[in-house]
């Protein structure tokens, strides 16, 4: 159990990292797009490959913050129910809903998304864009986000597991 | 024969009546001509597989077959290109000769075996327009920092000549156009132009696209459910493919001039390319397939013969179609 | 019992999602593992193969590829910085002031502001996210009903999607096979009727439950005097100056629609720094935010788009097309039975799902009738406005909950919706009897005569 929360720790910790460096591409892409426009407009500078880095950049940031996202709670949930919920109910259904929802999600994009990933890098795929960029760095975001989304599930797991444990220990003895 | 049911996507979305409508047609008449017994289900893009991605998703028997145009996957490989458009290729009569007769169809059926697809010519949209601009282009000087949305090959020669492809975001194309955030955009022809209303934000429309003198679409079939399939559906599923290579032409021409005509009279402003321009894209676009070829043996190989086939093409063409053409252009007014 | 499946799987689907959603697990998720489920299900009954899926990392693909998704976390970073920096709640103020013993000033406000950011945007995630952090705070620290502060936040944020430019208007054109600039001009005015109706609405509710929109107290309340007036006026130059980015960039031709998002998003970076209010801690929680927001929107969509393509897999889309044969033929009928229709399939289906199946499906009956497609198209998107906004599952309110404080509650949300979607269908009903609203007024005339185009077609052809 100890390594499991060893695990789990430090699965948190890397999201983190990951999350404080990636988040600085919010504002670089947002420089870059005004740049771009200011560029074009006044010194008729511009190319195809700036304007795919954009989207590059915020493919970054959605996949690569999956993780952190998910350990913060940050996905929007229907709480019609769920705030009536009582906090075993919770852990319970957080546990269920890694196990059934993420994980098998994450292991078929990851599977797949590999795949795709060595298939551009080996053929070298280009973007077909006049000056565009190549295209694995892309294709590599998809199954490297899902893998730091299935990892924090993992962790979600193991951290709802070990709460559901301390409060049902707890219940008998609040009634005594 | 045995029941057989297929799922097709099309890489062209249904608005666009004359592309969608060819992979339409062809699935009809599929189903006419086996007594219903080979059905194929036809999908819009972006409902199964997006319209760019047929290449790969015809190849992995996501879809069974996908209607689409080769030149969106020049970013595997540019050899894609010559199974559709190049810049200054060849007319549509011209790349069916080559596809049906010439060396095209071994020469792509090759390339795209190692995709795992069987490749059928399905339609060709004949010589396109260049698209809407602003303000008016007469010489290569013109052109410089000129921001255009024009993507694949055409793209890279325009940017040779010094002007800036920008690939924007398609639901930008119209307010950046109407706002001159860009200059000019290039889309298909007169009736599919129209109905998206270029001509309200853009004044000039030049002729012809010598970045895309056709547009041949394909037909992509998954090579193992080929191989499956038995030899009278083969047979019925080519002839259909066939009949839609010309019911797209025969589609086009028969749209096109009316709607020309239409922009025209609501104050539309054609201007042809100055031969000046033309010739130094012409240039501009023979040193960029020296350039691929130089690192691409596959592209040289089928470049070279496409090359051959086309010159020979239009010196024969010029000795009594284009003639014919002249006088009769010339006899009408 | 089989066979019962294989015929209903596609309203089986939508039942199935909306329990599976009310359980409560993040939406994404659920809309992935339901589109999976249902695919094994689709698989054991033989109606699918599993090849399908390989489609799966290019569904995902295709969203991260679409550039015009950018103006999520420009214009929600445009927003954090704005609202971190205190500046949005100045402007807020400072109208609201303007207002001051005006009950509903806040409200008015607000749907003035969410107008003027719609006109930036036609991204609804982005408008909504940032006028709820801007906005739901300051209206429940003056007293506001909890249920009136989220409806006019949701209401005036889904504006973007009518006003233009808008994605939705961008879609449909291209359904329709309209043009986009003929949809932007048919919308305009259907559009600020809208934001009228909201402000009367408001106006109503200030004589009838006086006490939900109060006043700004008058110990709160700042008397203008000229000097006043002059820092009321200075705090209105920065957001001037925003919008000026955002929109006026756009209109001198210096930036496209997506990049506007960007430079108003540098701007407010500039203006806060100027301002001596950009710290940098307030950068990183700005940018920390945003990145988390655009992340959980994105999700939601790459699990809409899973759950999409069991949903054509199954042949879903063919039942809702058994849904419109036999559609009543006379043209009210016909446009009052669509209206329902578009307004009960909004409950399960989101605005994309709606643009790409049922419209397609409803153009030939509609060019068949003689409909005018433009005023068509528009009443269509203002109706579709209700699927952002419907309880539970309304987009907009996913996003106004992630986006607001803890204290406002989730019915809060459902039950201030509702007034807002009623004026939105009691729009579509408007627009339904006085279809001039949506005139283009662009339908150029044809200038020349047949012999003219003949001789410029023959010149042409030399
Ligand atoms: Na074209
Ligand atoms: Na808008």
């Amino acid at each position: 159990m100890n390594f499991l929360f060893k695990l789990s720790r430090s699965i948190d910790a890397m999201n983190l990292r990951i999350g404080v460096c990636v988040k600085w591409l919010v504002l670089v892409m947002a420089a870059l797009s005004a740049g771009n426009a200011l560029l074009r407009k006044l010194f008729d500078i511009g190319s195809n490959a700036l304007l795919e880095t954009q989207w590059y950049m915020f493919a970054a940031v959605f996949l690569l913050y999956a993780g952190l996202t998910l350990c913060e709670q940050g996905h929007v949930r229907v709480d019609l129910f769920y705030r009536k919920y009582s906090e075993k109910q919770k852990c319970v259904l957080d546990i269920l809903g890694a196990l059934l929802c993420i994980l098998p999600l994450s292991g078929l994009v990851i599977y797949l998304g590999f795949d795709v990933f060595w298939t551009a890098f080996a053929d070298g795929e280009m973007s077909s864009n006049s000056g565009g960029l190549l295209i694995w760095p892309a294709r590599l975001l998809v199954p490297l986000g899902f893998i730091l989304l299935a990892l924090q599930a993992a962790s979600e797991i193991i951290k709802n597991v070990a709460k559901l444990k301390t409060l049902l220990s707890a219940a008998p003895q609040a009634k005594a | 024969q045995p029941a057989i049911r297929w799922r097709m996507t099309s890489s062209f979305p249904k608005t666009l009546d004359t592309l969608f409508g060819t992979s339409e047609f062809v699935c009809r008449r599929v189903s006419e001509m086996t007594d219903e017994k080979f059905q194929i289900q036809l999908f819009a893009p972006g409902e199964l597989v997006a319209g760019n991605a047929v290449l790969d998703a015809v190849g992995k028997g996501v879809v069974d077959a996908g209607h689409t145009a080769s030149n969106y996957y020049t970013g595997k490989d540019p050899s894609f290109a010559f199974d559709s458009v190049v810049p200054f290729g060849m007319n549509s009569r011209q790349q069916s000769a080559w596809m049906i007769m010439g060396d095209g169809k071994k020469l792509m059926r090759n390339l795209f075996k190692e995709q795992n697809i069987y490749n059928v010519p399905c339609g060709n949209i004949g010589t396109q327009m260049g698209g809407w601009f602003r303000k008016e282009i007469k010489t290569v000087a013109d052109l410089k920092g000129l921001k255009i949305r024009l993507p694949g090959l055409g793209g890279d020669v325009m940017a040779k000549l010094g002007a800036l492809p920008q690939q924007i975001p398609g639901s930008d194309i119209y307010p950046a156009l109407e706002r001159g955030t860009i200059d000019a955009v290039e889309w298909i022809g007169p009736y599919d132009d129209e109905k998206l209303g270029f001509n309200q934000v853009a004044k000039y429309y030049y002729t012809p696209s010598w970045w895309e003198g056709g547009g041949q679409c394909s037909m992509y079939v998954n090579l193992d459910k080929w191989n499956e399939l038995p030899k009278e559906y083969r047979a019925v599923f080519e002839a259909a493919c066939a009949e839609g290579q010309a019911y797209m032409q025969a589609m086009y021409d028969t749209l096109n001039p009316p709607a020309l005509r239409r922009l025209i009279a609501k104050g539309t402003q054609v201007r042809p390319f100055s031969n000046e321009i033309m010739t130094s894209a012409y240039a501009a676009a023979e040193s960029i397939y020296e350039e691929i070829s130089a690192k691409n043996p596959r592209f040289k190989e089928i470049y070279d013969n496409w090359k051959a086939f086309r010159n020979s093409q239009i010196q024969w063409l010029g000795v009594a179609e284009r003639r014919f053409d002249n006088m009769m252009a010339t006899v009408i007014r | 019992m089989q066979e019962f499946l294989v015929q209903n799987i596609a309203p089986i689907m939508f039942g199935c999602m909306v329990l599976m959603l009310a359980i409560g697990y993040p939406v994404a998720f659920t809309l992935a593992a339901h589109g999976l489920i249902f695919g094994v299900i689709g698989l054991s009954l033989d109606l699918l193969s599993p090849s399908i899926y390989l489609s799966l990392p290019d569904r995902i693909f295709s969203v991260m590829s679409n550039e015009t998704l950018l103006a999520i976390p420009f214009f929600t970073f445009m927003g954090l910085i704005l609202e971190r920096s205190g500046m949005a709640e100045e402007l807020l103020e400072t109208i609201g002031q303007l207002f001051g013993s005006v009950r509903g000033g806040l409200a008015y406000a607000v749907i003035f502001v969410g107008a003027l950011l719609a006109a930036t945007t036609g991204v609804v995630a982005a408008s909504v996210i940032s006028m709820s952090l801007i906005s739901i705070p300051i209206m429940m620290r003056y007293g506001y009903s909890h249920r009136i502060a989220a409806g006019v936040v949701a209401a005036s944020g889904t504006l973007a999607q009518i006003l233009p430019p808008s994605l939705v208007l961008i879609v449909m054109a291209d359904q329709l096979g309209k043009s986009v600039g003929d949809m932007y001009a048919g919308a305009m005015w259907p559009s600020l009727g809208l934001v009228g109706l909201y402000a009367l609405f408001i106006a109503c509710v200030s004589i009838i439950w006086p006490a939900s929109v109060p006043a700004i107290p008058p110990e709160h309340r700042v008397r203008f005097d000229f000097k006043g007036y002059v820092r009321a006026g200075l705090t209105l130059i920065p957001p001037l100056l925003l919008i000026f980015l955002v929109l006026g960039t756009i209109f001198i031709g210096l930036a496209t629609p997506t990049e506007g998002g960007a430079m108003g998003a540098m701007g407010a970076v500039v203006m806060a720094t100027m301002r001596k209010r950009l710290s940098m801690s307030l950068l990183n929680q700005a940018m920390h935010a945003t990145a988390k927001l655009t992340c959980f929107v994105i999700f939601i969509l790459i699990g809409a788009r899973v759950f999409s393509l069991t949903l054509y897999a199954v042949d879903g889309h063919l039942w809702v097309e058994h849904l419109l044969t036999g559609l009543p033929g006379g043209r009210i009928s016909f446009l009052v039975f669509v209206n329902f229709l578009i307004f009960f399939l909004a409950f399960f289906l989101d605005f994309f799902e709606l643009a790409f199946i049922v419209v397609p499906l409803l153009v030939p009956v509609a060019n068949a009738l003689d409909i005018d497609l433009v005023w068509f198209g528009v009443m269509i998107s203002l109706n579709l406005q209700t699927s952002f906004m419907h309880p539970p599952f309304g987009f907009s309110l996913f996003f106004l909950r992630s986006a607001a404080p803890k204290e406002l509650r989730t019915t809060d949300i459902y039950y201030g919706a509702i007034p807002f979607i009623l004026l939105q269908l009691l729009m579509v009903a408007i627009l339904l009897f006085a279809p001039e609203i949506a005139s283009t007024g662009r339908t150029a005339g044809e200038l020349l005569k047949p012999s003219a185009v003949d001789d410029v077609m023959n010149s042409l052809s030399q």
